[in-house]
């Protein structure tokens, strides 16, 4: 009776806990919402800041002007050392006044989302109310699938009202913005400032009509928006306008000037939409509570059968640190990346435009991506060799004496020796002319090899390397695999009369199959990850000899920037080790063993 | 198959073979700057001991290697921790949607690390770390490689102590922590060696998340001697060889662990 | 754990934090030049956040999170990148207020930083690419065309590529008659970073003027003449085997310095590495221009500058900019030249340290600059990808014989598609 006890304990508690994580969820996806449009209006207050100092500057010293900037949030004042300024937001004019403060009020707090509030609430006590009926009523039925698409549904709608309130919210700022700095410019140009400077003053990016002409001048922008710019119709004199290009919306205006009549002016300010849009953040902390609601939810059912619930609880316990952790550092920055796959993304523009599979298309015909995977593939054939040499290695130094101890250590130092500083030894050794290996060979009449200068020899070369600095990982893990065969398997038979030849292939071998299975598949992934050996010694060549698939990614990313392709080449190579590892799992592990009840 | 003597001429070779690249950094750690790749030299003229002194001064290493070792110690005790759980749970607990869970962990070991770094960053700097321990450490904690480690080994280890245990009565944990555990000493000390390792070699996350001198790591100075105009090779490899010795160290000190049998025979 | 597991400096939210690549001995001299600033704005604090290695890895990232360091080195192929991305602020209007006067630089080395009016970051220093002579080699080969060169940068009349190739041929040779050349002439410039110097002072380019375009330039007639001219050196056995590598060969320097190389090509930054041989009168070094054409008058040879930025996101941004103004000053540089691993950007400050050098090298190196120009990667985007393009011309020769004329047309096509966009 006592188990019984337990179990509907188990049971009834399901339900409240999903009700908590649907709301903390909830809280997750508003706070999101909350505190981008929040960080946006910081923003915004320290840029006024800015400008107000530069005005303050520009008028030479008129607290009046500034203060017509945004009336009544701008204050100036001598400060006698450079402590706190006045105002929350303080900034100080710089090395020409030094001392000299101003203070802005930072904009109102941002609020919050109405009708996503309605919506969070309307959940929460949809949630609440399930989770009270439920624990009155222990014995289970069987609907937990229809609140999870209701819990799903309301987690979704919850996040895109919260999207959409965001979206308006940093709309309406950057027309502010936008506002204030056509004011700004007003002001410095009849401070007697060139239009250039007044423009200047309003903050970066900025464009004056002279550059404008010339698109390929557009220094502070993409050339695409410097485009888009000209060709926009040029209607009104100081309405703000809107520009799209790259996949992002640029907030502008155009003002003419009036004394002393020059040249047409444009600003161009980067809108709010593309630098500090919450889509990511929401999305993934949506997809997130979602996906955990999901799980207990998914627990529910199995409440009938209590062996299997416990079970299943005490394996997630096990797991839960491990899981957690991979989820917010793995997975996380995984999904991220799939994202950022869809994109032509370069890490420091702010416009990401969204091009779906074209990555992923035009991967398909690049010939110097396939080679590279061709390399990585004929590469891995280098794994087989270091296992057999770790193996033999790791039988020779069986036991403990203080020989094999040494000499252990001796065949571990290649793996534990700094990448950066050994590849030098080895470019040493093996170069053409005066490399001690090619001398060696001559000395024994054999001829030199061009060892890492030749495209049909250097990715050989690096797989001889990388056997080299793999054994001594191989060995030991074979080494941990050789202790746990229990030691009377040998003599029971040595009894029986078996060779060493035998031995090693009735009791070494087959006790040693999850070992070898183990680093069969790790040797092979990792092998499939090489980077840094190729970009030490070869750095791809030559002639893309040994550009493998990390390098090829590292140089897309690092070198050209071009994160939106590195990110898909990464999926990319991901479906192949994934294909290659679960083809492992498939053919060489038995499935079955192992599988008993705890 | 060979006798005793042919085994040990045979070990000695493979010993002098792969040490030899790890010698010639040693000996080469004793040239000067431009005797280094002066033809056919294989042996200082004159060693220069003061490299060493030299090299270390050069940049705070005593700092880096408290840095290194803080690291590496933390990434040990969390990977042991999370790894030996894990791959408990996979080895021995029947659960629905098992091999699947597992699948999914082992694919994270198949997507390249450089492409995850950004996404990580700005997590650590959202959460104000960068420039701190706990930046280094938290991204670190977990090791799909040891939980896989870990599964295998337990998948290896027989059962009936296991079942012995929970007939008297244990929960799952008090089976894990009191039998299994103890049984995996060779795999636990393979792994924590390992995880060692692999944050003391460790150069681009460091690189990324450390800003100050004081915060750098011990792989990321000896980089630090590469630079884009300037090439100090005996000071890289003297700080090379030194930064070699704490894992040498420790390999001497964990291989008893996992070279040594079971003493299965006692307890059955 | 809890013990440790906390930062061990509290961070300084009032510092101001440099990124900069400088190691070793350079880091020390720029912590001095540090040091003198914290003295002239008391209570002020500078952090400099040095990677030697990695150092764009850093930088970018940073910024991208929008945590950017306060003032920021910019390296000259590196200027499209960040300065089209808006990534520099525009330090034109300060000039005055920092005490910045244009006719006090390097004009070349100036005009990487500048876009129209606008000026997007302070030179710090500079190189152009010149050529290492090593006289005791030559004169032990018995090649006497320095014979009566007086001063470092005396070279006979036309220095062009015949009497490079000749002087080359005249070293090279087996001193231990082992049948491989102990000595050789030179080593060869694999990279685009050293080699367009030779395309220049063959009259020709690598894009066109507007930097749209390379075909008809990287595949022109001019161009295939320097890659001919330049394989041909190794094809004749005057250079030891290209590496093929960025690096290239990590022995040049040691074989150059024990005279086994005649000819070495690099920038100022290989000096500090022969300095103390040259002082002691071991290494009789004479710096040279780059060979041209016999068809051109002279040769033309490539600038590589890096200059102080702010970005615009900056926590401190009149501060930072105050702090890049002290990092690019007089009293800065010449701290700074100390290192001697670059040239300082100011025209006076260049000629202390020539002045002060009773060897002649440093003059001999500021006598070059005349002639020189800054790096197509100050102005053409993604020129990375352009360099690592363009190093297939001559490896396909080299490794696989092709016609260079149709590899460079099939590198020009590859690059086109680059540059174009």
């Amino acid at each position: 009776m006592k188990e019984g006890g337990r179990r509907r304990s188990l049971a009834a508690w399901l339900p409240g806990i999903a009700a908590v994580m649907f709301v903390a969820g909830v809280a997750v996806i508003l706070a999101v919402a909350v505190g981008t449009v929040g960080g946006a209006r910081e923003a915004a207050t320290m840029d006024d800041a800015r400008v107000a100092a530069s005005l303050w500057e520009l008028t030479g010293g008129s607290a009046d002007v500034v203060a017509r900037l945004r009336p009544g949030g701008i204050t100036v004042e001598a400060v006698e050392d450079g402590g706190a300024g006045p105002g929350a937001y303080a900034y100080e004019t710089g090395a020409l006044e030094p001392g000299v403060w101003i203070g802005v009020a930072p904009r109102q707090g941002a609020g919050w989302p109405a009708s996503a509030t309605a919506l969070a609430l309307l959940g929460a006590l949809f949630m609440a109310a399930w989770a009270a009926t439920r624990l009155r009523s222990p014995p289970p039925r069987r609907y937990p699938a229809a609140i999870a698409l209701v819990a799903t549904g309301l987690l979704v709608m919850v996040a895109a009202a919260a999207q959409r309130w965001a979206e308006r919210e940093l709309t309406d700022l950057s027309a502010a913005r936008v506002a204030q700095g056509i004011g700004a410019v007003e002001i410095a140009i009849r401070a007697g400032a060139a239009p250039d400077r007044a423009a200047r003053v309003a903050g970066l990016p900025w464009a004056t009509s002279a550059a404008l002409e010339r698109p390929d001048q557009l220094w502070t922008m993409p050339r695409e928006v410097g485009e888009a710019i000209v060709s926009s119709p040029q209607s009104g004199d100081t309405a703000p306008y809107t520009v799209e290009a790259r996949g992002a919306t640029y907030h502008g205006a155009r003002l003419i000037p009036s004394p002393p009549a020059q040249d047409a002016l444009h600003l161009v300010f980067l809108g709010y939409e593309e630098t500090a849009s919450p889509d990511v953040a929401l999305a993934a902390s949506a997809a997130g509570s979602t996906l955990l609601v999901a799980l207990v939810l998914f627990l529910l059912p199995l409440s009938a059968r209590p062996r299997t619930l416990r079970r299943t609880l005490s394996a997630w316990g096990f797991l839960a640190p491990a899981a957690t952790l991979l989820l917010v550092f793995t997975f996380g920055p995984l999904l991220f990346s799939l994202w950022i796959s869809l994109h032509e993304w370069h890490l420091v523009d702010p416009a990401h435009p969204f091009t779906g599979l074209d990555n992923y298309r035009s991967l398909l015909v690049d010939g110097d991506w396939w080679s590279a995977i061709r390399n990585t593939a004929i590469f891995t054939l280098h794994v087989p060799l270091a296992m057999a040499v770790a193996l033999a290695l790791a039988l020779l130094t069986r036991g403990s004496r203080r020989a094999a101890r040494w000499a252990r250590l001796a065949l571990f130092l290649p793996g534990i020796t700094s990448v950066v500083a050994i590849a030098v030894v080895w470019k040493w050794l093996l170069n053409d002319g005066y490399g001690l290996v090619n001398r060696l060979l001559e000395g024994a009449g054999l001829g030199s090899v061009p060892w890492l200068t030749s495209p049909d020899t250097a990715l050989g070369s690096l797989m001889l390397i990388s056997v080299w600095m793999v054994v001594g990982y191989q060995m030991v893990v074979f080494q941990a695999g050789l202790a746990a065969i229990p030691r009377d398997w040998y003599d029971a038979a040595r009894v029986d009369g078996a060779g060493p030849l035998q031995r090693l292939r009735h009791i070494t071998l087959p006790g040693l199959r999850h070992t070898l299975f183990f680093v069969l598949v790790t040797s092979v992934i990792g092998s499939f990850q090489v980077f840094g050996l190729v970009y030490v010694m070869t750095e791809g060549g030559p002639l893309g000899a040994t550009d493998v698939a990390v390098y090829h990614i590292y140089r897309e990313a690092w070198e050209f920037l071009r994160f939106g392709s590195a990110a898909a080449m990464s999926w990319m190579l991901f479906a192949i080790v994934f294909v290659a590892t679960w083809l492992h799992f498939r053919f060489l592990e038995g499935r079955r063993e192992g599988r008993v009840h705890a | 198959m060979l006798d005793r003597a042919g085994r040990a001429a045979l070990l000695t070779l493979a010993c002098a073979a792969m040490a030899a690249p790890f010698l010639w950094m040693a000996a080469t750690s004793l040239m000067g700057q431009l005797e280094v790749f002066s033809s056919g030299r294989v042996l200082p003229a004159v060693p220069l001991w003061s490299n060493y002194p030299e090299a270390l001064t050069a940049q705070p290493f005593a700092r880096y290697f408290l840095n290194s070792l803080v690291f590496a110690t933390a990434v040990v005790t969390g990977q042991v921790a999370t790894a030996t759980a894990a791959g408990y749970a996979f080895a021995r607990i029947d659960f629905p949607g098992r091999d699947r869970v597992f699948m999914l962990f082992l694919s994270t070991m198949m997507v390249p690390v450089v492409i995850v770094l950004i996404p990580r960053f700005l997590m650590i700097d959202a959460i104000g770390w960068i420039d701190s321990y706990q930046g280094l450490v938290s991204t670190e904690l977990v090791s799909v490689w040891g939980i896989f480690l870990m599964r295998q080994y337990f998948r290896t280890v027989p059962r009936d102590l296991e079942d012995a245990a929970r007939v008297d009565g244990a929960g799952p944990f008090r089976v894990f922590w009191s039998v299994a555990l103890p049984l995996a000493k060779p795999a636990v000390a393979t792994l924590a060696l390992f995880a060692f390792i692999d944050a003391w070699k460790n150069l681009l996350w460091p690189l990324l998340v450390t800003r100050s001198m004081e915060m750098r790591v011990v792989e990321v100075g000896i980089a630090a001697f590469h630079s884009t105009y300037e090439i100090n090779w005996p000071y890289q490899m003297a700080a090379g060889v030194v930064a070699v010795l704490p894992i040498a160290l420790l390999f001497l000190f964990t291989q008893r662990y996992f070279v040594r049998g079971i003493q299965l025979e006692g307890i059955r | 754990m809890s013990a440790v597991a906390c930062s061990p400096t509290p961070p300084d939210p009032d510092a101001l934090r440099v990124a900069l690549w400088a190691g070793g001995h350079e880091l020390e001299i720029e912590q001095q030049v540090v040091e003198r600033y914290e003295a002239l704005r008391p209570g002020t604090r500078v952090l400099l956040e040095s990677a030697p290695n990695g150092y764009e890895e850093r930088l970018l990232t940073s910024i991208a999170a929008g945590r950017p360091p306060d003032v920021y080195l910019l390296d000259s192929p590196d200027i499209p990148t960040f300065v089209d991305r808006g990534l520099a602020v525009d330090l034109a209007p300060f000039r005055d207020a920092l005490g910045f006067r244009a006719d006090s630089l390097f004009p070349q080395v100036l005009d990487a930083f500048r876009r129209g009016e606008s000026l997007f970051a302070l030179p710090k220093d500079f190189t152009p690419m010149v050529l290492y002579a090593n006289r005791g080699t030559l004169a032990a080969a018995g090649f006497d065309l320095l014979a009566d060169a007086r001063s470092n940068t005396g070279t006979p009349n036309g220095w062009t590529w015949n009497d490079f190739r000749r002087a080359a041929r005249a070293v090279t040779r087996d001193t231990d008659g082992d049948g491989q050349p102990d000595v050789y002439g030179f080593d060869f410039p694999r990279n685009l970073y050293q080699w367009v110097p030779f395309v220049w002072s063959a009259g020709g380019d690598i894009l066109a003027p507007d930097g749209g375009t390379a075909t008809g330039f990287m595949d022109g007639q001019p161009a295939v003449a320097a890659y001919a001219f330049l394989t041909g050196l190794a094809e004749d056995g005057l250079t030891p085997g290209a590496q093929f590598v960025q690096q290239g060969d990590p022995a040049r320097e040691a074989r150059f310095a024990s005279g086994g190389q005649a000819f070495l090509l690099s920038g100022h930054w290989t000096l500090p590495v022969f300095r103390d041989l040259v002082d002691a009168g071991g290494l009789d070094l004479a710096i040279l221009p780059i060979p041209h054409h016999p068809s051109q008058p002279a040769a033309t040879s490539v600038l590589y500058a890096s200059g102080w930025a702010v970005p615009p996101n900056a926590a401190n941004l009149r501060r930072a900019i105050d702090l890049a103004g002290f990092l690019a000053s007089p009293e800065a540089q010449r701290i700074r030249a100390r290192s001697g691993l670059a040239i300082p950007s100011r025209i006076d400050v260049a000629a202390e340290m020539a002045a002060a050098d009773p060897t002649g090298v440093e003059a001999a190196f500021i006598a070059l600059v005349e002639g020189s120009r800054v790096t197509w990667g100050a102005y053409v985007r993604d020129f990375s990808r352009v360099e690592a393009l363009a190093v297939e011309i001559m490896d396909r020769r080299l490794l696989n014989g092709e016609d260079l004329a149709l590899s460079a047309g099939d590198v020009a096509r590859r690059v086109d598609e680059v540059v174009g966009r």
